[in-house]
């Protein structure tokens, strides 16, 4: 059971580096923003570790699971246990989605026939910075020009995983970036998945403060490592005329240390 | 007049939601606010070891007060009875209303004064009293200057909190005699102190809530800065706390972490400048205090909670308000938004029960389920795990709902259950699903430009041109 | 439905939803034995008394009629309502009595109209001091008046400092409250206050305006 308002690092961090790993790429990226998991797919192959990507994946289920669904949500999460069959690390390049993985598979397949295999599959999920960080020790020289950025980290990403103080020892890591530190930067961007469409009224007025303290810091860019929430800021941003370089954390990393990325020439 | 405010559409809610989003007075007024209260938490708990080991303690001391609820509440009735404070139970708020209507009228009391006390407002006791002819002053300064402009408390912690400094000056010009216009803060307080010493002194009755009670003791503990606790239970001759069922420890040892937890999560206080507690009347050859006491124990819904294993966590709350303090949503809009008793974080998990799920559901869905409140939830109500669970029971389908919650079901919509069984049809076959994205990525140019809710902040979402997958170079 | 009934009601229904009861939480191990002196605990009480804007004064028992006095007259304390439970110290009322006038209240009640209307300032005894928060403890009783803390103006309250514990947890267990409480007991740290009006803290929101602690070392 998740317990909020502790420290939800990963406990079973090996000091052994995986040779393999399963790549989870969430519905999201798979769909809207497939930079970001190339980009860290090619960040994890450049470190030497075999990716495996099940092309049997769809969705974690979250969005029915918050949204009052459990039945669905179970029916869509089901297929995905099944889709790990070794006992690599599984990666996603997004803190929400791991958080649902990890921390709500075993309350959701609790007194089900799958209760052991959804413990085992929640045991093995690694959100990607925290990965990089604690499994992979990554370190490599910043190659970029100076700039600065700004950072958002999803609440699921804070809360549920330990990305929060591996996302930001990775931009420290890098020598030509500064981190500027938004205001109220531990709020939430108002996106929640569904809420942003039931209730655009009250998900309007967060967003708008976020991308306001956002702009407030006059960076390059803003780096997350969820698409959820970047496309939520960066969608308002554009929206009201005020366009914010929102870039997925993997494609930042891999940009600024010398790697290909797989931008299409666009934000 | 106050309005009773049981129920309260949806469709209103987000009405009333976007009027404070879209003000920019009252935004920075919350959000001055709230950083406030904020920081000085913050400040109460430089050591997060021993805040989490705190809270675990909480946790567990409200957990394991309830597993013997019933038990406790006929040991307190038991104490309190000894003591000379005479219990009474209520089911409904009628019943508590008429109870502390029967104690007015055997006095022939005229005049109420009232400390603190939200449970007094989920009954709507001024409301009451003022249909039976008898007279209720809020004497907390926060809620005496709500009740003066008519209006309802949007914090638990502080009432007013929506005002400024300058409206309320305006207001007390305007609403009591003889005053004239001043917008210093001290001189405002001066004048509330002096309306209401004179009413202390000559009311019936004094009114209190009840922040915890002892068992094993037969105690009332009341925290409070003002004083104005303090004199509502302590100047009148009669004094009668009104407080739910669920605010009952076992142990006199269990009241110093939940007060400390209490005092440092609402206000960011160590303590605060009184704790009352009361465990009798006057005493025979005792030179003040209340000739009589009585305590007025509420359900209203609360039994509904308890039958939940899952949702009887809702019942640990000590309403410290910390949980709408850091809420992003409470932040936007304000408590009187909620329409609820109970705002924030608190009220859309508890409101439920005490109103219906079918008048109080939209709350539910109204989080990004962010967990900011459960975080700083001095006793751990797992609040965003509560918030999806009567989602679910909001949208169960009402014929399968069960009795768990009042209203269960009623958000249920056969549009909403198909567009589910086709989302989840589509997302547990493999194949389905590559079909579906494959169509959306291909035929991205038919995405619709115009999203529903989505697009009223953001440009449209548009698939890319090649999926994910099919950009994975895979042999 | 009659009041039997509702209660009923009500327990039947906690009943029907209780599960096996949870071990009872040791609260008590979580306060630890504080191994500061006595005098650095007392200093520490002080301190936070001071800093949440409570006048500290010390004396030795002797000069506490003195002491009262330079209080009382630098506050012009004309009428001061005097606890019982000081009644019996004839020297120290001999001190006061030089110089002020006093409300002795030794009736059945309490005289409300004067505390609410004259009196300058209420003048008791401490059951005890609090160092982890900076509190004062008040115990309510037959010469012990509750009103005296609250309604005038400035509240003047007597600390011996042997009576300063670290915690409320400590004092709850040594003096074992469990087996009985007083009528009331207040805990008391600052003046009344409040933060009600934007945030902005005043003082002297109901109760006293002032808060003087008169600390008295025993030896």
């Amino acid at each position: 059971m998740k317990k909020y308002g502790v420290d939800n690092v990963m406990a079973n961090a090996s000091n052994q580096k995986p040779q393999d790993v399963y790549f989870f790429c969430t519905c999201l990226v798979d769909l809207f923003v497939p930079e970001a998991g190339l980009d860290a797919v090619a960040l994890l192959e450049r470190e030497g570790v075999r990716v495996h990507f099940p092309e049997d994946q769809t969705c974690c289920g979250q969005p029915a699971y918050t949204s009052g669904q459990p039945e669905e949500a179970l029916a869509v999460a089901r297929q995905q246990l099944d889709l790990f069959p070794e006992p690599w690390p599984i990666v996603l390049p997004s803190g929400s989605c791991a958080g649902m993985m990890r921390h709500h598979y075993p309350t959701m397949f609790k007194g089900t026939a799958d209760a052991a295999k959804a413990e085992a599959v929640a045991g093995r999920v690694w959100e990607l910075s925290e990965f990089l960080v604690r499994s992979l020790n990554f370190n490599r020289p910043d190659c970029g020009q100076s700039c600065s950025v700004a950072l958002h980290t999803s609440c699921s990403a804070r809360r549920e995983t330990g990305a929060l103080s591996a996302t930001r020892s990775l931009i420290q890591g890098l020598e030509g970036v500064s981190l500027k530190v938004q205001e109220h930067e531990s709020e939430c961007c108002g996106f929640g998945g569904m809420f942003s469409v039931r209730h655009p009224e009250i998900s309007g007025g967060i967003v708008r403060d976020k991308v306001a303290s956002i702009a407030a810091c006059e960076t390059d860019a803003l780096i997350t490592g969820d698409c959820g929430c970047m496309l939520n800021i960066t969608g308002h941003a554009a929206k009201i005329g005020r366009p914010l370089n929102g870039k997925h954390l993997a494609t930042f990393l891999l940009e600024r240390t010398g790697g290909k990325t797989a931008a299409e020439g666009k934000l | 007049m106050n309005q009773p405010l049981h129920f309260v559409p949806s469709d209103e809610f987000r009405q009333r939601a976007q009027a404070v989003v879209e003000n920019p007075a009252l935004q920075k007024s919350f959000r001055g606010a709230m950083d406030f209260l904020q920081n000085k938490r913050l400040a109460q708990f430089p050591d997060d070891v021993a805040l989490q080991r705190l809270r675990d303690l909480g946790e567990a001391i409200r957990q394991y007060s309830l597993s013997k609820l019933p038990d406790l509440l006929e040991t307190l009735e038991a104490k309190l009875t000894a003591n000379g404070i005479q219990v009474h139970w209520a089911e409904t708020p009628e019943d508590a209303n008429r109870i502390f209507i029967e104690i007015a009228q055997a006095q022939g009391a005229r005049a109420v004064i009232k400390g603190k006390s939200m449970v007094s407002e989920e009954v709507e006791l001024n409301h009451a009293l003022q249909a039976a002819g008898i007279e209720a002053l809020e004497s907390d300064m926060g809620e005496y200057i709500v009740q003066l402009a008519d209006e309802k408390p949007s914090h638990i912690i502080m009432p007013a909190i929506h005002k400024t400094k300058v409206e309320i000056a305006e207001l007390f010009a305007e609403r009591i005699p003889g005053v004239d216009y001043t917008d210093s803060v001290d001189e405002l307080i001066q004048i509330g102190r002096k309306v209401l010493r004179d009413k202390f002194a000559t009311a019936d009755i004094g009114v209190s809530g009840v922040n915890l009670m002892v068992a094993e003791t037969g105690t009332l503990c009341l925290v409070e800065n003002e004083g104005n606790g303090r004199m509502s239970t302590t100047v009148p001759r009669i004094h009668v706390a009104i407080t739910g069922i669920e605010k009952v420890v076992e142990k006199l040892t269990h009241v110093p972490p939940l007060l400390s937890l209490l005092t440092r999560s609402a206000t960011g206080q160590a303590i605060t400048t009184y704790v009352n507690m009361i465990s009798s009347p006057r005493k025979p050859g005792e030179l003040d205090g209340p000739d009589e006491v009585h305590l007025i124990l509420l359900d209203n819904g609360r039994t509904q909670a308890y039958a939940d294993p899952q949702l009887r966590s809702t019942l640990q709350c000590i309403r410290c308000g910390a949980c709408m303090n850091h809420c992003p949503v409470y932040t936007r809009i304000g408590g009187h938004a909620y329409g609820t008793t109970y705002p924030g974080p608190i009220g859309k998990i508890i409101s439920p029960h005490l109103l219906g799920l079918d008048s109080t559901y939209a709350l539910a869905t109204a989080s990004t389920l962010c967990g900011a409140c459960a975080e700083v939830c001095p006793v751990r109500i797992p609040i965003p795990d509560l918030l999806i669970r009567l989602r679910t029971e909001a949208y169960k389908n009402p014929a399968t709902a069960g009795e768990a919650v009042r209203g269960a079901g009623s958000a249920y919509s056969s549009v909403a259950m198909a567009l589910w069984h086709g989302w989840a049809a589509t997302y547990r076959y493999p194949t389905l699903y590559r079909l579906f994205t494959w169509c959306a990525s291909r035929l991205r140019f038919l995405t619709p430009r115009k999203q529903g809710g989505w697009t009223r902040n953001h440009v449209a979402m548009q698939p890319a041109k090649r999926r994910f997958r099919d950009r994975l170079n895979r042999p | 439905m009659s009041q039997q009934a509702i209660r009923q009601r009500i327990l039947e229904k906690l009943r029907a939803a209780q599960a096996a009861p949870l071990a009872c939480p040791d609260a008590e191990v979580f306060y630890k034995e504080s191994m500061e002196d006595q005098p650095t605990r007392v200093e520490r009480l002080m301190l936070h008394m001071k800093n949440a804007m409570a006048e500290v004064h010390r004396s030795s028992a002797a000069d506490l009629g003195s002491c009262l006095n330079r209080i009382c007259s630098d506050k012009q304390v004309q009428l001061l309502a005097v606890a019982p439970e000081l009644l019996s110290d004839s020297a120290l009322c001999e001190h006061l009595s030089q110089q002020l006038q006093m409300l002795p209240v030794t009736q059945c009640h309490v005289d409300q109209e004067a505390l609410f209307n004259t009196v300058d300032a209420g003048l008791t005894l401490t059951h005890g001091g609090i160092a982890e928060t900076g509190t004062l403890v008040l115990w309510s009783g037959d010469e012990s008046p509750r009103m005296l803390s609250l309604v005038p103006p400035v509240h003047i309250a007597i600390l011996h400092a042997s009576c300063v514990v670290e915690s409320l947890m400590d004092m709850m267990i040594r003096e074992k409250w469990s087996t009985g409480l007083p009528t009331n007991v207040v805990l008391i740290s600052s003046p009344s206050k409040t933060a009600d009006i934007q945030q902005t803290l005043a003082y002297g929101a109901h109760g006293p305006k002032q808060l003087v602690v008169v600390l008295v070392e025993d030896r």
